[in-house]
């Protein structure tokens, strides 16, 4: 299977690490917005909080505020030349598991599949346990499910922290 | 000073709706223990009873 090449910009890395910072006992997530491409790859150039009003953060669930975040959508994709689209969603869960996905996290992944022809990304922080520490995994999403972008382990490395 | 400004055309874009769950909820049908957990499949042990579990 081809690899797909994926990029997030400093800028969307530094959003979700302050969103992960802002919240860190519940859930928390937001959309990405970027360049897609079947043989370019996924670029992430921006990152989306959740809201502030009418979002739901909890321990195990999070909804964003739908007026909110396409408000934040349109202003920012806008910024662009040309207009960024619509890549993904990622969010955090505040422990780790072998299966990573819910069924609702997997509704959200099907709606974008079915309303997107460009690939797209599944961003998902796993709590570590440790403070401040997160496992970030990258999943491209497809018709089929999910398929998680492996990266060649650092030996050094125990999980990022934003 | 003058500024000429490019109009935006609006763009029609697809935000899905719902919510982020860490684990759907599972039922015990021998016990009615309700928890949130993820599985892949629609049923599960529940570690109360030991009943079987149905995704709700």
């Amino acid at each position: 299977m081809r690899a797909l090449p994926c990029w997030i910009s400093p800028r969307a890395q530094k959003a979700m690490g302050n969103e992960l910072a802002r919240f860190p006992r519940t859930e928390t997530g937001g959309l990405l917005l970027g360049y897609s491409d079947p043989a370019a790859g996924v670029r992430v150039w921006e990152a989306t909080d959740g809201g502030y009003e009418k979002v739901l953060h909890e321990e195990s669930a999070f909804a964003y505020d739908l007026d909110y975040v396409r408000h934040l959508c349109d202003i920012l994709c806008e910024l662009y030349t040309p207009p960024l689209e619509i890549v993904g969603v990622w969010h955090k869960h505040n422990g780790s598991s072998d299966i990573p996905f819910s069924r609702a996290d997997e509704e959200i992944h099907r709606q974008l599949v079915e309303g997107y022809p460009h690939p797209c990304l599944s961003i998902l922080f796993e709590g570590t346990g440790a403070e401040d520490v997160y496992e970030m995994r990258l999943f491209v999403l497809t018709k089929e499910g999910c398929r998680e972008i492996i990266e060649a382990p650092d030996p050094g490395a125990e999980g990022k922290k934003l | 000073m003058k500024i000429q400004i490019q109009k935006i055309q609006g763009r029609e874009r697809i935000l899905p709706i719902g919510k982020f769950c860490d684990g759907d909820w599972f039922k015990c049908q021998k016990c009615g223990n309700t928890i949130r957990m993820k599985v892949l499949g629609n049923y599960a042990t529940c570690s109360e009873c030991g009943g079987r579990m149905v995704r709700i």
